[in-house]
């Protein structure tokens, strides 16, 4: 379950660690991504989530499955030249340490996108779950556990990927259309790879987390995931994908840290 | 070196056009109808295009050559950019057939904002765009290079309103045949390319000469600006870089990424093999610095009778399977997905090869490419200086699996270790015939792993179509370049003249997420 919050905003950009310590101090942090359902907006009719959309479409939701393969803290732009000028201005670190740190970090740390034609490389700060969330269950879930090095966090960068059963979502339900009484019952997934980098709000201060120790939670609002869609246009597979793209689209993030001392 | 004499410097200039668009387009709106009508020109070459049908009404009627609003449109901000010699009070609306032609195949976007794309003032959510205007020789396509969904290429980049202009000719002129020209049968460089594949040392620029590439000093080059196979000179693509406007203004890439992630080599191969790598998605299209299709899906590029897109994103990219897209069981004609920069149409893999007194199509035939994959390691080389490409040193790498009939990856690269092979469909020499099979293949330096394969008679197997060195075929209604699911996908090189736009290097230099004046993702 969710722990106690003490609040005490932080700066917009999420810190991971102290940039004002000394660079050799780095430690890794802990980091964990934590995953809600959030059905405000809906009720629940013998276990169906029922909800209407902003086109005024009213759902009713009998299961939702959503797949992560994995999750990342996205490092703010040009963090670690900031680390290393830093340091040499205030001359914490010599050439030759600033050198042998750039190495080790590159090394751990994700690659910058190459001007074209480049993958996209991970940062340390993954977890890779490879599991279907029940979105119809409210319950809080840890998803992922990992390690966080670089100074500055900006964004959460989420893959929701295949996986072995070739399925990213699957959902159940029916539908009626504006003024209509009839229930349409469709039955969709897709398998098709979806992605979503968000940028990370203003975060709290957490005495219940270690010092450094970092949560990060998702919370998924699905009665918000089929907001614009003309739901009786789209075949199922589309239906499953423009859905998985809003429940993207329309989830919020919280993040939380230790205090920052012992 | 040969000189070049439209080398695009343009990039530096194109930030400055993103910053200003705005104040650009202010300034650039007000066009002149000039009235010029004499719009035609001298065809000298069939160009495959079916002009539009006009009545007598039609013809009576003062065609209304006013040209429409440019204001909405982020592409035409870089007209007079990319083309000098041209401004936008010069251009019309299209009149002439072949103007129309192109009209009446681009995408109707109206409507449309697209979630998760970068407008040109930076907001979320994008409308795409794609406009002609003519002049009397050339077709003008401006865009924002947006397709009607949201890339879920991995966000390397964001997906951002990016202007381009493809200059279309409206009658595609013949090169001079007596132009200097490389020659597609005394490449040099494969074995090179081999060299590095082996040992996974990432090339500085491609080792070949079969497209053209000019580091940005200028200081080196792929040779030529031409090819040929002794028959015909022909003009190179791009090793990386734009061959066609498609029909949603979108750029179609040349058949290779560039040195990275598969140094020169199509990013098909790893897409196919793991889509949740989302490098490219399956409507082939990724953002970069300007988002670009490295392959075709018709599916995700067909229209509804008012020109809008018909199908979303999820039900295009699932009818992408290459086996499909290569059975002999076409029912109707493919439509036109693009425009070359020599003036000829692209069109889908089902081919009307002959018609009746009636028009209607009496021979439908599925295109397949004119190349097969020979393998990297065919360029081994006991004679080499090189160090790697010896036969011994080749066979006892992962090359020495190329080619091999594979289920899944894990047949091609059953040791793990370093082992760029995927198993992958494509086209393959089986004795006399060409087959479509499973095989261990490289991604990279895609020019040298795949050989073009002569047919007497393009028409010789039953059902198919085989395609000429640049992937392209005259047909009952001209000459067409095909987006095939197989190398190289796109147009490989230029039959006719191309206009400025095949070797303007814009977007091979600018830096990636600068078409929104954002920085690129991580």
């Amino acid at each position: 379950m969710r722990r106690g919050r003490r609040s005490g905003w932080l700066s917009a950009a999420f810190v991971v660690g102290c940039a004002a310590l000394p660079l050799p101090e780095l430690a890794p942090n802990q980091i964990e991504y934590w995953v809600e359902t959030d059905w405000e907006g809906a009720h629940l009719e013998e276990g169906v989530r029922v909800f209407t959309t902003d086109l005024g479409y009213v759902v009713g939701l009998e299961s939702f499955w959503f797949r992560t393969t994995s999750v990342e803290l996205v490092p703010c732009e040009d963090t670690l030249e900031e680390e290393l000028e830093e340091e040499q201005e205030h001359g914490q670190a010599n050439d030759a340490i600033s050198q042998g740190l750039r190495t080790v970090i590159t090394s751990l740390l994700p690659g910058r996108a190459y001007a074209h034609g480049s993958a996209y490389d991970h940062d340390i700060s993954v977890s890779e779950p490879e599991d279907f969330d029940e979105l119809l269950s409210e319950e809080l879930h840890l998803r992922g556990q990992s390690i966080a090095l670089r100074a500055r966090y900006c964004e959460l960068f989420s893959v929701h990927g295949t996986g072995r059963d070739q399925t990213v979502a699957s959902l159940r339900g029916w539908y009626q259309l504006p003024g209509s009484d009839e229930r349409i019952p469709f039955e969709a997934e897709h398998p098709l790879g979806v992605t979503d980098v968000r940028p990370l709000p203003v975060g709290a201060w957490n005495d219940a987390l270690l010092p450094f120790a970092s949560e990060v939670i998702v919370t998924r609002h699905p009665a918000r995931a089929f907001d614009g869609l003309e739901l009786e246009t789209l075949p199922p597979v589309d239906l499953a994908y423009e859905v998985s793209l809003g429940l993207l689209r329309s989830r919020s993030l919280h993040w939380s840290i230790g205090p920052a001392e012992e | 070196m040969e000189n070049d004499d439209f080398s695009g410097e343009t990039y530096g200039a194109l930030h400055d056009v993103f910053w200003c668009s705005l104040a650009c387009l202010l300034a650039a709106i007000l066009l002149a109808a000039c009235g010029d009508d004499d719009m035609g020109s001298d065809a000298a070459v069939d160009s495959g295009v079916d002009a539009p049908e006009q009545d007598a009404s039609d013809l009576d009627a003062d065609p209304d050559t006013s040209p429409p609003s440019t204001d909405n449109c982020s592409g035409w901000t870089l007209l007079e950019t990319m083309y000098p010699d041209v401004s936008l009070d010069s251009l019309q609306r299209c009149t002439s057939p072949e103007g129309l032609a192109i009209e009446e195949s681009l995408m109707n976007f109206e409507g449309i904002v697209v979630a998760g794309t970068i407008a040109a003032d930076g907001s979320d959510g994008a409308t795409p765009c794609v406009e002609v205007l003519c002049d009397a020789d050339y077709a003008y396509i401006a865009s924002n290079a947006l397709p009607h969904y949201s890339p879920q290429a991995a966000p390397i980049f964001e997906t951002a309103d990016t202007p381009i202009v493809h200059r279309i000719p409206l009658s595609p002129a013949p090169i001079d045949q007596s132009t200097a020209a490389d020659s597609f049968e005394g490449i040099n460089g494969c074995d090179s390319a081999l060299n590095m594949a082996v040992t996974h040392e990432t090339p500085t620029m491609p080792p070949f000469s079969h497209c053209w590439y000019e580091t940005e000093d200028g200081s080196a080059n792929t040779g030529l600006h031409h090819i040929t196979d002794g028959e015909h000179v022909y003009t190179k693509i791009h090793c990386y870089g734009q061959t066609a406007g498609l029909i949603t203004g979108v750029p179609a890439f040349a058949p290779c990424e560039e040195a990275r992630p598969d140094p020169y080599g199509s990013p098909l191969f790893w897409s196919y093999a793991d889509p949740d790598t989302l490098f490219v998605d399956y409507c082939g299209t990724h953002p970069a610095a300007i988002t670009h299709n490295h392959w075709i899906n018709e599916v995700c590029l067909e229209q509804d009778e008012n020109g809008a897109p018909a199908n979303g994103y999820a039900t295009g990219a699932t009818a992408f399977v290459v086996e499909d897209l290569d059975e002999a069981d076409c029912e109707s004609e493919s439509d036109i997905v693009g425009w070359s920069y020599d003036g000829h149409p692209m069109r889908g893999t089902c081919l009307c090869m002959a018609r009746a007194d009636d028009g209607s199509c009496t021979d439908l035939r599925r295109a397949r490419s004119g190349y097969v994959y020979a393998g990297l390691a065919r360029w081994s080389d006991d004679e080499s200086e090189l160090p790697n490409v010896d036969s011994a040193t080749v066979s006892a790498s992962y090359f020495g699996r190329e080619l091999m009939e594979c289920e899944d990856a894990g047949d091609c690269c059953p040791d793990g270790g370093l082992c760029r092979l995927h198993c992958h469909p494509l086209l393959v020499e089986d004795g006399d015939s060409v087959t479509l099979s499973n095989r261990c293949v490289t991604p990279d330096y895609s020019w040298c792993s795949h050989a073009f394969r002569d047919h007497d008679d393009a028409l010789e197997d039953s059902g198919y179509v085989y395609l000429d060195r640049c992937n392209g075929v005259e047909t009952a209604d001209g000459y067409v370049y095909v987006g095939t699911p197989t190398f190289p996908y796109v147009n490989s090189c230029f039959r006719d003249a191309p206009s400025e736009t095949a070797r303007d290097n814009t977007y091979i230099y600018l830096e990636a997420g600068g078409g929104g004046g954002r920085p690129p993702r991580p």
